[in-house]
């Protein structure tokens, strides 16, 4: 992409021909950032619909399968977070909107809660299913239920917060973490916010405006002085400039990865203000733009422990027995449900470290392994479509021939030894 | 990276001439384990309560500040030389190193301008930069570059490479022995093989990366397997912390060639019902620190060993409602060495001039730092640090 656009126009749509061509490389770049991994079909699919119509099309709402509403059923049932943890990623796995969950995990990140706390799991999977359900809708009301969350009140103290002794703990986090960024606020924007959210209880297990704890009394926000309670601290944190800016930016650093400067920070504050809030046409603008297939975009993201182990369970069409994917993608360092801190997970380089690396490298071996209860993988679907397949099915962009002789050449006709190669590659580990 | 023997002759061989600097680090290095000093950081995350941890038994505004969770007068631990500062009753095993005079208690300790996010608060405890914006390196992960063949780092722990160890030098993180009992299996050689193999070919970018990561992580496994092998003298408590200073312990005795060790114990957010999680915690972090002490110190490697304990703020003087403490700034730091000289430094707490509910600090944070940069690794502190910091004359 040619240097002398502007911000604007680098968040213009991608025109096939003139900006590059529309080809399996690209439909499977899209694959891999708004869904996990790029098995052939869902590249085909996004062949098919095209640069502008395939993000909003992935993100639609679908009815559940029969499969996904039975393991929802039983793993609620049980109620253990490593069940529920089993439900999401298997949902993840083999549900019918990926591109759902994989927003659904940008919020479980953003909005980071952790069960070590809450010690719920149901009221944690309440939560997640609120993600997938109004994740793509409007910014608004998103953060209006996710105010009222129990979930989320647990983690951050909600019953600890009451007239005349205020618990700064979810003001806070609402203006550092969810809505505004550190320098937009005060530290007497909190207390005062602190205050107007006393009594957003939770009881039994359900949000409860305790009026009793309630304070009543002026409080002065953001420079502004009224009886406010939290609901006007919510829209007082939406309608701030910092807001769209600061969601746009971070959604932008999810999906599409390239720096963001001051110009583009604004032009993507702008392309949240333009959408009216409304999260799915703006993920959409995001990833059907000039700078989303320009090649400094492409394989510039650090895959997650999702995107890395779904990703590659997708591409080989493997299945993965009970709570093996949590428990891998735990050792990967995300451990689902229990985000590290209220900031959610430390991103890009900071996914690897020799621990991480390590515990994908034994995921790998397991691939290839003998244990058939942890992953199942169709080796002899593989073997038929041999090697020439398998490259392209994970990197549809071409791979330097000399690492692909290397690989050819270690593995020594065994494919089980090669695709433990080249999920170990460290081209994989960029999506 | 780690370097060896070898190295350090490759370096040396003829037709090369060094800079005298790393000359003279390389003579250090040569002269053997004896100049070697180490350093092991242990984080105590989410802002561990000083004023509960190191007790201002004789001050009235204490106790009037946390009806329900000051610890009675009765039940503080004495430290020896002082009529007016305890410690927490969980914390006998300290009590003991400080009598011995192992441990240096350091006050107050803390920064200007005072952030009470976690977030921010850490990472200028990790840049030792009270006005850091944006990317920027650690404190350790400069010292590292500074002195690339005498200093190497080593990260204990589960959860990412600490921000303090951000830098130009890779610096490895090990989470527990299991990924590395995989390998050393019979199996093992093979997949090691095909380890090597994907690794192999150089890359730019970001695979470049992520292959020099690979490759050093296997050349420190083997290393690490080797010291982890060797059983220690004494019991560490059976706890996450407990495992991670057993490792540290095995390695500064090992002579595992890592200088800067890290690691670190999570759950010091203590916002409600505090009392019986923060007893909990201390507890086991005594009982660790100890452990770790008396195994050095029967490995005859105390002298050359520092652990520094810190947390990234302390909490508000006053209870709140919950049973619990908010976020606070200025909290007491530990040293524990063969090699310092044992006290209690600083000014007691002043509870009574306080800065929005919180205890002010006394010493900056960054004297700390600059004293074990000079001391253990003859580093120029006034450049790394970016300003002048007198060192505390901690050090025998």
């Amino acid at each position: 992409m040619s240097a002398n656009l502007t911000a604007r126009e680098r968040l213009e749509p991608f025109r096939p021909g003139k900006d590059g061509p529309w080809d399996y490389a690209a439909a499977a770049h899209l694959a891999r950032r708004q869904a996990f991994g790029a098995p052939r079909e869902l590249v085909e699919k996004i062949l098919e619909l095209g640069p502008r119509a395939a993000p909003g099309a992935l993100l639609e709402e679908l009815d559940e399968t029969p499969e996904m509403e039975a393991v929802a059923d039983s793993q609620r049932r049980i109620g253990s977070t490593e069940a529920v943890q089993t439900w999401w990623t298997h949902r993840m796995l083999r549900g019918n909107c990926p591109a759902r969950d994989k927003l659904a995990l940008f919020w479980h990140d953003h909005f980071a809660t952790s069960d070590t706390k809450v010690k719920d799991a149901r009221l944690m999977m309440d939560q997640v299913q609120l993600f997938i359900r109004q994740g793509a809708g409007h910014f608004h009301a998103l953060l209006q239920s996710i105010a009222r969350d129990p979930a989320i009140l647990i983690w951050l103290d909600g019953n600890s917060n009451r007239k005349g002794k205020p618990n700064e703990n979810f003001a806070r986090e609402l203006m550092e973490l969810f809505s505004l960024g550190v320098g937009n606020y005060t530290e007497e924007d909190i207390k005062e916010a602190a205050r107007a959210f006393t009594g957003w209880h939770v009881k039994d297990r359900k949000f409860w405006f305790n009026k009793r704890a309630h304070d009543t009394g002026s409080k002065t926000i953001f420079g502004t002085t009224g009886n406010f309670d939290g609901t006007d601290v919510l829209l007082a944190c939406l309608e701030k400039q910092a807001c769209g800016e600061f969601i746009a930016e971070k959604l932008f650093n999810y999906y599409v990865g390239t720096p963001v400067d001051g110009e583009l920070r604004k032009a993507l504050g702008e392309l949240y203000h333009a959408n009216l809030h409304s999260l799915s046409p703006l993920v959409g603008q995001m990833l059907s733009s000039r700078e989303f297939y320009s090649a400094p975009a492409r394989r510039a993201i650090l895959s997650s422990p999702a995107d890395f182990a779904i990703g590659t369970l997708r591409n080989l069409g493997a299945t993965a027995g009970a709570a093996h994917l949590p428990e891998e993608m735990s050792r990967m360092g995300m451990d689902l449900l229990r985000p590290p801190s209220v900031k959610g997970w430390q991103k890009g380089k900071s996914w690897l470290n020799s621990n991480t690396l390590l515990s994908r490298y034994r995921f790998a071996s397991m691939l290839g392994g003998a244990d058939e209860n942890s992953f199942r993988v169709p080796w002899g679907k593989l073997r038929k479509e041999g090697p020439n397949r398998l490259f392209k099915l994970f990197f549809p962009g071409g791979l330097d021939e000399k690492i692909r002789k290397v690989i050819l050449e270690e593995a020594g006709g065994d494919l089980k030894l090669m695709v433990t190669a080249i999920v170990e590659l460290p081209e994989h580990q960029y999506i | 990276m780690i370097f060896t023997r070898r190295d350090f002759l490759k370096l040396s061989g003829p037709g090369l001439t060094l800079a005298p600097a790393l000359l003279l680090e390389a003579a250090e290095k040569a002269a053997g384990a004896a100049g070697n000093q180490r350093l092991v950081v242990v984080q105590l995350t989410g802002g561990n309560d000083g004023l509960n941890t190191v007790i201002p038994f004789e001050d009235d505004s204490y106790y009037r500040s946390r009806p329900a969770l000051a610890i009675p007068k009765a039940r503080v631990l004495r430290l020896e030389g002082s009529s007016e500062m305890g410690l927490h009753p969980s914390l006998a095993g300290l009590q003991e190193l400080h009598k011995e005079g192992h441990l240096a208690i350091i006050q107050g300790a803390g920064y200007p301008g005072p952030d009470r996010s976690h977030f921010r608060s850490m990472d200028i405890w990790h840049t030792a930069n009270p006005s850091i914006a944006g990317e920027e390196k650690g404190w350790l992960g400069k010292a590292l570059e500074q002195k690339p063949a005498a200093l190497s780092g080593i990260h204990i722990g589960s959860e990412s490479l600490p921000l303090a160890f951000n830098g130009e030098r890779h610096v490895a993180s090990i989470q527990n022995l299991d990924f590395i009992e995989l390998l050393s299996g019979s199996k093992g050689a093979r997949l090691k093989k095909i380890m090597r193999a994907v690794n192999a070919e150089p890359r730019t970018r970001g695979p470049g990366y992520i292959r020099g990561l690979a490759n050093e992580t296997l050349d420190t496994l083997d290393q690490i397997l080797k010291v982890s092998q060797e059983p220690p003298p004494v019991e560490y408590p059976d706890s996450e912390l407990g495992r991670q200073m057993k490792l540290a312990g095995q390695m500064v005795s090992g002579g595992y060639p890592a200088r800067i060790l890290y690691l670190g114990q999570r759950g010091y957010d203590t916002h409600a019902r505090q009392s019986n999680a923060h007893t909990s915690l201390l507890g086991d972090l005594s009982g660790a620190l100890t452990a770790f002490y008396r195994h050095v110190e029967k490995t005859g490697v105390a002298e050359r060993v520092t652990v520094m304990v810190f947390s990234e703020f302390g909490r508000r003087v006053k209870e709140n409602a919950s049973l619990g403490t908010d976020h606070g700034c200025a909290a007491p730091m530990f040293l524990l060495s063969g090699k310092i000289k044992g006290c209690l430094r600083g000014p007691n707490p002043d509870l009574t001039n306080l800065d929005r509910g919180d205890l002010r600090f006394t010493i900056d944070f960054r004297r700390v730092y600059a004293t074990l940069l000079e001391e253990l690794f003859r580093i120029d502190s006034k450049k790394l640090l970016g300003g002048n910091f007198d060192k505390l004359g901690l050090f025998t």
